[in-house]
């Protein structure tokens, strides 16, 4: 049993808002390789996330004809909600905010309430381009799902434990990513994933007039958006003690490795963005059942190998 | 630069008739130039820039996509090339403008009423009813013509479903034999990347296109000088990358092109140009996603995925040859045309309808080659 | 017990951000109340609404996945116990993984994932 200790309630209170921190270093990361895509000065993306909070926050919401608007709220309000609900079990160093036995299910557990948001977010304003959308992402959501959970599974194997602090605290020889890499590339790829970004943002795309955005504006508008920058920070933030080895680290403090581990993966998560095609679900349901899905198998496999070689 | 401070991240919708889209390039070009970004709907939209001068329906519904941006709002029409950077921060300064927009305001709420009480909106609804097949909708005993009068009269109510539309109902069977709702969905303007001119209805199973009907079909241009041929043929390979998701070698295509609008040694851009068709040709990552899994055999006929990628890496090609030798002026030979959309779509998903019409790249189309 | 304590309190918080995330937008706005809009449709009027028996192609997906989901209920606690039980719970829970692979091989077999 690792040591952590459970912050107080008055950190969790704060929960939020250091998430939102975190999701505002990622989205200044990918406005600035979309400004510089147009020729934009270097930096000149870095201040974009809050020119664009400003003008959402300032612009006029918008319902459409006979839209259903309370699902549709649940799942603008639901997303970033979701986000922090994911990352309340990630420890930050020797603190948690809730060191639950079960952190693992509970992360899943929260991914998969983004099925419903984002298949929401499509039916909710009873337009066509945002419920095919909707029903797309759910597509690609039975795809990545399985593997996604065999990848979170692996690495309890190893650690004999689904409390995420013992996961990173059975990382002190050899980090998972690196005898896991299957197990780690599925993770970050579904976290892409289920954050509809980059070559999997098949909920948002310009193919369908921007999916489930295509009705919402202002204050929505800057939720959902939010909220999806928020989802991947917070799978950023757990990649960190599932893979990396936790808070370990030369010189710097565990909460210091913690976050900046967390912004390496951030970044490359939002850097993805613009630089593949979009995955169709059509195409990935074979890669993912067929390819994904054995292989995620085949690593919780050797996972569980290894695991009763160290236990014997 | 300028005395005031232009405000950044603004978003600019365009709507373009046929006679605008050199005009819209010019637009593109300001709105890069100016750090803002091209919208991808109208509730993503700040700004609407109407392109050249839209007529008859269409002038209509430029109308209804302006009633539909979220506000502050701001609405400009061009038609000079030159006007472009001045109404853009124009539009910006009227963004701020607290009382036109509580006025602009106002107006939206007014139409809002009048649509959803089956008023002066309906009108129009009625008029798009033309030629659309109602299937088994509930007015047996009536003929098509009367059932258009009695949306107009009624608002649509007659039909029964909320705010005077009607819900979809099953018209046929779906190619499962499963009885479905048959629906449709009208591809136009203030889509991105659609090309001026065109407007299609669509019959959909979920988001299986089941038919298709082409309701407005741009005029071909006179023909050009090369290198704004070029430059719409860059234009439209941008399209075609930026629905495929690869938006980052669509700004790529999108500079290149604005670089050639501008004057620049074509010399200069080409070997930019013949880069990113290499890249193309080479990514398997595209050709999976626009094509799957399976290599095309010799004498099979090709789907919609393979001419769309074959067709977007050849108008890059085209782009770059005749950048490098104009007096050539090769134009790009287009492996389908309109007429054969509704042979290669019907049966694809809407996406894959948006990626062919853009790689048909209409906008670019002149009248020797029809 | 003061696991779900945390949960309460950042759920609480969250959602706290979000409805000081309208407040906001409600003071700075131009207009308190949403704009009423006909859906996007390129400036034409919906025939229809979109909510609709819709054809969701990827159905026989759903059964398969099912399949597996309630299969996970087993894996998370045999993910602890696998080390102190030993060889016996890997042979059984892969036999039984292997079962569910071959239905999925089956499947494919079928086309169940491709739909296009």
């Amino acid at each position: 049993m690792s040591e952590v200790t459970e912050a107080g309630p008055l950190w969790a209170a704060l929960a939020p808002v250091a998430l939102l921190a975190l999701a505002t270093v990622g989205a200044a990361v990918a406005h600035t390789q979309a400004a510089r895509a147009r020729g934009e000065a270097a930096l000149s993306g870095v201040g974009l996330p809050f020119v664009e909070s400003a003008r959402l926050l300032r612009q006029r919401r918008r319902v459409t004809v006979a839209a259903d608007r309370v699902l549709w709220q649940v799942a603008i309000g639901g997303l970033p909600v979701v986000a922090v609900l994911m990352a309340v079990v990630v420890p930050v160093g020797p603190v948690v905010l809730v060191d639950s036995p079960v952190g693992v299910v509970w992360f899943n557990a929260m991914d998969v309430m983004l099925w419903a948001l984002w298949w929401l977010a499509g039916w909710g304003p009873n337009s066509a381009h945002s419920l095919m959308a909707g029903h797309r992402f759910l597509g690609l959501a039975l795809a990545y799902e399985l593997p996604l959970m065999f990848a979170l599974t692996s690495p309890a194997i190893a650690a004999h434990s689904l409390r995420v602090a013992d996961l990173a605290a059975a990382q002190q020889g050899l980090w998972f990513a690196v005898w896991m890499p299957v197990a780690f590339l599925v993770f970050l790829g579904a976290a892409v994933a289920f954050a509809s970004w980059g070559p999997f943002a098949v909920a948002a795309h310009a193919d369908l007039a921007g999916g489930v955005l295509a009705e919402t504006s202002g204050v929505d508008r800057w939720l959902v958006l939010v909220g999806r920058h928020l989802v991947l920070a917070a799978a950023a933030l757990m990649a960190v003690p599932l893979f990396l080895g936790g808070g370990a680290g030369p010189l710097l403090g565990p909460v210091a490795w913690t976050v900046v581990k967390a912004v390496v993966v951030l970044a490359g998560l939002e850097l993805v963005a613009g630089r593949v095609p979009l995955v169709r679900p059509e195409r990935f349901a074979e890669v993912g059942w067929m390819v994904l899905l054995p292989a995620t198998v085949l690593q919780m496999l050797v996972a569980a190998v290894v695991a009763l070689g160290g236990a014997s | 630069m300028g005395v005031t401070r232009i405000r950044r991240g603004v978003h600019v919708l365009t709507s373009t008739a046929a006679d605008g889209v050199l005009v819209r390039l010019a637009a593109e070009r300001a709105v890069r130039t100016l750090g803002w970004v091209l919208a991808w709907s109208p509730a993503d939209a700040d700004v609407l820039v109407v392109c050249g001068t839209p007529e008859g329906a269409e002038a209509d519904a430029v109308e209804r996509v302006w009633q539909q941006l979220p506000g502050p709002r701001a609405r400009v029409r061009l038609d000079d090339p030159q006007d472009v950077s001045d109404a853009l921060v124009a539009a910006a300064a009227a963004l701020e403008d607290r009382a036109a927009q509580e006025g602009l305001a106002h107006d939206a709420d007014m139409v809002a009423q009048m649509s959803t009480q089956g008023g002066e909106d309906m009108d129009h609804a009625g008029m798009d009813h033309e030629d659309m097949d109602h299937g088994d909708m509930d007015h047996s005993g009536m003929n098509h013509d009367q059932m258009d009068h009695s949306h107009m009269d009624h608002g649509g109510m007659s039909t029964g479903g909320p705010a005077g539309i009607p819900l979809a109902e099953g018209a046929s069977k779906d190619r499962d034999d499963l009885e479905m709702d048959a629906w449709h969905v009208v591809l136009g303007q203030g889509l991105p990347g659609w090309p001026a001119g065109l407007v299609l209805r669509v019959e959909l199973h979920g988001d299986v296109v089941t038919d298709l009907l082409v309701l407005a079909e741009p005029t071909p241009h006179g023909r050009r000088d090369t290198p704004v041929q070029a430059a719409l043929l860059l234009d439209a390979a941008a399209s075609v990358l930026d629905l495929a998701g690869w938006s980052l070698a669509a700004s790529a295509s999108r500079r290149a092109r604005d670089d050639v609008m501008e004057g620049r040694d074509p010399a200069e851009v080409a070997p930019r140009v013949e880069r990113l068709a290499r890249r193309m040709r080479r990514s398997v990552l595209l050709r999976w996603s626009l094509e799957g899994p399976r290599r095309r055999t010799t004498g099979d006929a090709p789907s919609a995925g393979h001419l769309v990628r074959s067709r977007a890496i050849g108008l890059l090609e085209a782009a770059g040859s005749m950048l490098t030798a104009p007096e050539r002026g090769a134009p790009a030979q287009r492996p389908y045309d309109l007429d054969d959309l509704p042979a290669l779509a019907v049966g694809q998903e809407l996406a894959t309808l948006r990626l062919l019409v853009a790689g048909l790249a209409l906008d670019a189309r002149v009248a020797a080659d029809v | 017990m003061t696991g779900w304590m945390g949960i309460a309190v950042a759920l609480a918080a969250a959602l706290a951000l979000v409805c000081l995330a309208r407040f906001v937008a409600r003071a700075r706005g131009p207009r308190r109340d949403p704009v009423t809009v006909l859906p996007f449709q390129s400036g034409h009027a919906p025939v229809e609404h979109a909510m609709s028996r819709y054809h969701a192609r990827w159905y026989p997906l759903t059964l398969l996945f099912l399949a597996f989901d309630v299969e996970m209920l087993f894996m998370y606690p045999w993910a602890v116990v696998v080390a102190a039980i030993g060889t016996a719970a890997i042979v059984e829970m892969f036999a039984f993984l292997g079962v569910l692979l071959a239905g999925v091989v089956w499947a494919w077999r079928e086309g169940v994932m491709r739909w296009v």
